[in-house]
């Protein structure tokens, strides 16, 4: 299998966590569950590495953004489920639309042609 | 990823959750890789290469969970600590040879000071075996004319002490004598005998083993005497028989019923003043209080007394000194000019220990310390030698705290390495002191296994301090400026640290350089002594007839044996005496010279008194300066006495040399009896070399008869050799007789030098080791210093500096460093000698010779150790060295 990893465009700082809250917005998953997801959406162009989710993951129900339960996967096994918490929606809200004006600036800034 | 459930229990509380919920994931993904066509063992790899570092990734999520629960948070710092140490094993295995180094160091510095702490504890704090020791006290006389000393005690003193001393809750009194004990199994012994006063075992609050202690009418019983055994004869001789109160144990050829056994270690040793045959007591009698001691002259009697409720040794000591000024008034011809005192009876056993210990903890100390010191400097070196890392795993996040425990965990895991090691150590050390320590330090100071463990374990302690915490600060410091100024620290800073330390290590060293010279110097001079005897191919023995024989059969007896004994073959001559020089005290009384008036009350001059018995004089070797030794002439049968001199108190009273046929009257056996000096002999160092002689006047057996003699003769034949044929002498004289004490005098006077000896040795041990290891020190601070300075070195040279001028400036750099630690070392070695200067003999703590000698001595072996690493500095080439930079 070609390394094609280089062509894949890498996480900026930070949204990684973003993304994890927004894979939650729909309903508690398990790790697995949100690494699927991601890949799906992003058609597998955004591939992280997995094992960084976790920490992310931690360090996300430290700050308090989401909680954690133990409870059984859709093969019967235990598994560990995610969901947001309400301050975990107030924080992806703020990030998506913190997001959406940095990038349109940035897509503003580099639309501008040098005027010739 | 398989964990095994071995896993200690520690961990599991942590990884089960972390780890559980990651190899789910790996599962699902391995699983989902199997749908697509994989072999189990590829799409296991492949789902682990897409996950990452597992390790990593499940650290940093037992992180980001700590602090969630206690036991969370507690687990998660054992697991990094585990790491730490895994990481730590690893590197130490790269590193092996340096590691092994700080760690034998470290085991040597820990192992010698846990066995001289336990040695200290023996010596010195260990609580005497009796009940409450610390109120147990003794009281000593003292004639102040005589300065320094203390003295036995005269009867009528100890019952006034005991009579009327209110600070003191009992007293009593004893005699410390020897006894041939036949009876039981083996052959008649000589053993140590104490005569004691009523309530002796009560001031001690021992109760027996087995039977009763003594009570009142022991002592008035007219049938057969009573007598108390130890423990150590109830086992040898009667093999720990039940029955054995009630026995008849011969002693001194007449029957005594033993009443009673005492346990182990209740001889009372009363240090200064020891029994002459070994200290502990085997045997008990019991000493009755006569109405005659009231008056009795003459003083003989140790007491050991126990001080009343709610009072101190000191009050003791005061009112003990006050009822002896009463006693003084109530019998001036015999108290006058004397005083009394009352000591704590651990400081009488423990006085003359204080300062050999000490000089030896002073040494293991200086020796751990420069131990500390270089296994400190090393780690530093190491530390900062990991600067890069460190910055690194810094800037990817490590914190700081992390970053110092796992410098702190190399040092700890080498400081445990080295405390288990001077642990195994210590205890193969704790015999092996026992064994080589001189035989009254072994008594008391070897060393307690459970001292040497205490003190190992606390020990590690500050190693782990010195060693692990301390070199871990600077590279820590200098992380946190590097990430900070983003740029490479230079290495100055780092040299003053390496060289600072080199120099306390050299003024350490030269402290026990200068202690171990003038110990050298003090055996050699104690050795050089001439004791005005010969003690080469002397052998002498003891033998003691039963007390209360008769003064005539005493006379005939010594007179057959030194007849017998000449007839040997091999025997050039023999004569008796009763205190060998070299084997302990003796006695000693006043005296007057009769062609002068009689002195003041308290004023008599003293001298030490010995009874002597055929060619003693020549068998020992010590010459006759004028006069004539004893002989036949000098019988019973004489009004007017013989006595031979020492040459001291002649010159002292007949300064012209006309002492010879002058009179005397001595406080000794028949004190109205006129002595006339027959002869004059050389001074006799009759204690040890280290003790000046006084004068001594010498008694004829045949007037002064003495129950124990000790034989002397001079052979060309060991002791070994000579040994059957003695005891058959003896015993066809009188088979009831054990003969004892047979040894050479060299040995006895070797004997006498055993604490120095044996503390030079050991100081000149650890002073040798200390040298090599400040020595070693100066060589790597050198070697380390030219290393890094290969680009000034290349561009001195570049601009025409001669290699000699390069090696100049290194050399120069630790002559500085040295004549430093010079100055400092030197004065604290003379301060510390003077401190201990009661260990020196005709040595002073400035001896010029002995600090120069040392002086040069560090001062060139630093030069040389300087020497060899700048030669190599002066080889550099300046094109190469400029160019690598």
């Amino acid at each position: 299998m070609p390394d094609d990893t280089q062509h894949r465009p890498e996480l900026l700082r930070g949204t990684l966590d973003t993304l994890i809250l927004k894979t939650l917005a729909w309903g508690p998953r398990h790790g697995y569950g949100i690494a699927r997801w991601l890949e799906d959406v992003s058609d597998d162009a955004l591939r992280i590495e997995e094992g960084s989710l976790y920490p992310a993951l931690y360090r996300l129900e430290k700050r308090g953004l989401v909680e954690s339960s133990w409870g059984v996967s859709e093969l019967g096994r235990r598994a560990k489920h995610y969901e947001l918490t309400r301050e975990g929606r107030r924080h992806l809200r703020q990030e998506t639309e913190q997001w959406n004006r940095f990038a349109s600036l940035v897509t503003q800034v580099l639309a501008t042609e040098p005027a010739a | 990823m398989k964990r095994s459930n071995k896993s200690p229990l520690w961990r599991r509380a942590v990884s089960s959750e972390v780890d559980e919920e990651l190899e789910m994931h790996l599962e699902m993904r391995t699983r989902e890789y199997e749908a697509q066509g994989l072999s189990p063992d590829e799409a296991r790899r492949k789902a682990r290469r897409r996950f990452g570092d597992l390790d990593r990734h499940a650290a940093q999520c037992r992180r980001e969970a700590g602090g969630r629960n206690r036991r969370w948070r507690w687990s998660a710092w054992l697991d990094e600590l585990r790491q730490d140490l895994r990481f730590t094993l690893r590197q130490l295995r790269r590193r092996s040879a340096m590691a092994a180094l700080v760690v034998g160091m470290l085991a040597l510095g820990i192992g010698l000071t846990g066995t001289v702490a336990g040695m200290m504890h023996q010596a010195l704090w260990q609580p005497l075996p009796y009940a409450e020791p610390e109120r147990l006290l003794t009281i000593w006389e003292e004639q102040i004319s005589r300065g320094k000393g203390i003295n036995v005690v005269g009867p009528a003193n100890f019952v006034a002490f005991r009579d009327a001393a209110e600070t003191i809750d009992s007293m009593a009194g004893f005699i410390s004598v020897s006894a041939n004990v036949a009876g039981g199994e083996g052959p008649p012994v000589r053993a140590p005998f104490r005569w004691v006063t009523a309530g002796y075992f009560d001031v001690l609050g021992v109760p027996p083993e087995v039977g009763r202690t003594f009570t009142p009418e022991d002592s008035v019983r007219e049938d057969r005497g009573v007598v108390i055994i130890s423990h150590r004869l109830w086992q040898s001789r009667f093999g720990g028989r039940d029955d054995i109160v009630g026995q008849l144990l011969p002693v001194d050829g007449r029957e005594r019923e033993i009443v009673g056994v005492m346990p182990p270690h209740v001889a009372l040793d009363m240090g200064p003043t020891r029994a002459p045959y070994g200290d502990a007591a085997d045997l008990w009698g019991p000493l009755p209080v006569s109405d005659e001691w009231a008056t009795a002259r003459g003083r003989w009697l140790m007491v050991v007394a126990r001080l009343a409720d709610g009072t101190s040794a000191e009050d003791a000591n005061a009112e003990i000194a006050g009822i002896m000024e009463r006693q003084v008034q109530a019998m001036p011809a015999f108290n006058t000019g004397w005083i009394a005192h009352a000591v704590p009876l651990a400081d009488n056993l423990r006085e003359p220990l204080r300062l050999p210990m000490a000089a030896l903890a002073g040494a293991v100390l200086i020796v751990l310390l420069i131990v500390c010191i270089n296994a400190s400097s090393l780690l530093l070196s190491r530390n900062l030698g990991r600067l890069d890392e460190l910055s690194l795993r810094r800037a990817l996040g490590a914190g700081r705290s992390r970053l110092g425990r796992q410098l702190l965990a190399e040092g700890v895991l080498i400081s445990a390495l080295a405390a288990a090691l001077g642990w195994l150590l210590a205890s193969r050390l704790r015999p092996l002191a026992a064994a080589v320590l001189p035989e009254n330090l072994a008594a008391s100071a070897a060393p307690s296994p459970g001292w040497v463990l205490a003190a190992t374990l606390g020990l590690t302690l500050i190693v782990v301090l010195l060693c692990a915490w301390l070199p871990s600060l600077p590279a820590l410091g200098k992380v946190a400026r590097r990430v900070q100024s983003r740029s490479l620290g230079g290495t100055q800073s780092q040299h003053r640290l390496r060289a600072a330390l080199v120099f306390a290590q050299t003024a350490l060293a030269l402290v026990l350089l200068v202690g171990s010279a003038l110990m050298l110097q003090t055996v050699h001079r104690l050795l050089s002594v001439d004791p005005g005897f010969d003690s080469d191919g002397v052998v002498s023995f003891g033998v003691g007839l039963p007390r209360g024989t008769e003064p005539s059969r005493m006379q005939t007896f010594y007179g057959d044996l030194i007849e017998r004994v000449a007839a040997l073959p091999g025997v050039e001559s023999v004569g008796a005496i009763d205190h060998v020089p070299m084997a302990g005290a003796g006695s000693a009384t006043s005296f007057r010279a009769l062609d002068r008036a009689e002195p003041d009350e308290g004023d008599w001059p003293v001298a030490d008194i010995r009874t002597v018995d055929g060619e003693a004089f020549e068998a020992l070797g010590v010459e006759l300066k004028a006069g004539r030794a004893f002989d036949s002439s000098d019988g019973t049968d004489q009004a007017i006495g013989s006595v031979v001199i020492s040459r001291l108190l002649a010159d002292e009273l007949w300064p012209d040399g006309d002492a010879v046929g002058q009179t005397l009257l001595v406080n000794w056996g028949d004190a109205e009896r006129t002595r006339r000096i027959v002869g004059i002999v050389g001074d006799v160092y009759l204690v040890a070399p280290g003790i000046q002689p006084r004068g001594t006047i010498y008694y004829p057996q045949a007037q002064e008869p003495r129950a124990l003699m000790n034989i002397v003769l001079e052979t060309g034949r060991g002791v070994e050799s000579m040994a059957p044929e003695l005891r058959s002498v003896v015993a066809d004289l009188d088979p009831t007789l054990p003969i004892f004490d047979l040894v050479t005098v060299r040995s006895l006077l070797r004997g006498t030098l055993a604490d120095q000896e044996f503390l030079s040795r050991v100081i000149t041990a650890f002073a040798a080791l200390a040298f090599l290891l400040s020595v070693l020190g100066i060589y790597g601070v050198t070697a380390l210093s030219v290393t890094e300075s290969r680009r000034e070195i290349g561009l001195r040279m570049a601009l025409g500096a001669r290699p000699l001028e390069v090696v100049g400036l290194f050399v120069r750099r630790i002559a500085t460093w040295t004549a430093g630690a010079l100055v400092v070392g030197l004065a604290a070695a003379v301060l510390a000698a003077r401190a201990a200067r009661d260990l020196f003999y005709e040595v002073e703590a400035t001896d010029p010779a002995v600090l120069a000698g040392v002086a040069i001595l560090v001062a060139a072996a630093a030069l040389v150790a300087a020497v060899i690493p700048a030669r190599r500095a002066a080889r550099v080439d300046p094109s190469l060295t400029l160019r690598q930079e």
